[in-house]
């Protein structure tokens, strides 16, 4: 097999879509979150999770990939989001995506949920790690 | 050496050719017959390889030049060696990050080498001022 990716155009790789559950903003990104997608990643969570008492959660069911900057990420908006007496989690982690969570030592800080459902419900009261 | 067993791609050395690299290094890892495990292993260290190249490598340079992607197949064990043309990285002077102290001093990057060398069994590197670098990273099944 010898290919050429010379000349590709770029194929859009990552749709977010948002919605407030019981207080809580959801986020459902669908595709891939890498160095291509992630400034896009950011710059949709960011506003959300930097409001005092801010209430969020990230449905990774449609995650095909995540990078290891995104996970920092996540870090970062789960403290501003606890330094604000909000609550940030992520739940519908596929099990790929979990195994670089472990990697990083990051399923011991992270709050992290089976459900979308039992997400909203821990973080719309605050629960914090 | 058997040209069967070796398959190579040229990406542009740009943010939105990781996906064509990843999904190059899974077919191949799949072909081989790889468990679903080890392939996502396999994509990550491929995935976080490129990026370092393209934030840290080709930082100062336009246009970005190529990466080569070069995966040699031999038994049970997949070679891939990234070939770029950019900055030499200090390999041995890398300090492996610890959890959770890495996070909690406010640190949200920096963890892609370890991750690479989670992910894979054997990972070395070549660098060369003024010309080609290498990162080889070896897996086996």
């Amino acid at each position: 097999m010898s290919e050429s990716g010379l000349g590709d155009a770029p194929a859009p790789l990552l749709e977010i879509e948002s919605m407030i559950q019981n207080g809580v903003e959801v986020f459902m990104p669908v595709g891939a979150v890498d160095m291509s997608t992630i400034g896009e990643f950011e710059h949709r969570l960011r506003p959300a999770c930097s409001r005092p008492n801010a209430r969020v959660v990230v449905d990774c069911a449609g995650l095909t990939y995540l990078n290891s900057s995104s996970l920092g990420l996540f870090y970062k908006f789960f403290n501003v989001c606890r330094n604000q007496a909000g609550a940030f989690a992520l739940c519908g982690v596929s099990s790929k995506i979990l195994e670089i969570i472990k990697l990083l030592g990051l399923d011991k800080v992270l709050l992290i949920y089976g459900t979308r459902e039992e997400a909203v419900d821990h973080v719309q009261r605050g629960n914090q790690k | 050496m058997n040209d069967k067993n070796l398959f190579t791609l040229e990406i542009p050395g740009e943010p939105h050719a990781l996906s064509k690299a990843r999904s190059f290094a899974c077919e191949v890892a799949c072909q081989v017959g790889f468990t679903e495990s080890e392939v996502n292993k396999i994509e990550i260290a491929v995935d976080e390889a490129c990026s370092n190249i393209m934030e840290h490598g080709y930082a100062d340079l336009s246009p970005k030049p190529v990466i080569h992607i070069q995966i040699r197949i031999e038994k049970r064990t997949i070679m891939i060696e990234l070939i770029d043309h950019g900055k030499t990285f200090d390999y041995d002077g890398y300090a492996a990050p610890t959890f959770p102290d890495h996070w909690e001093k406010g640190n949200t990057r920096g963890v892609g080498l370890f991750l690479i060398r989670q992910c894979m069994d054997k990972v070395s590197y070549r660098g060369s001022t003024g010309a080609s670098n290498c990162l080889r990273m070896v897996k086996r099944r």
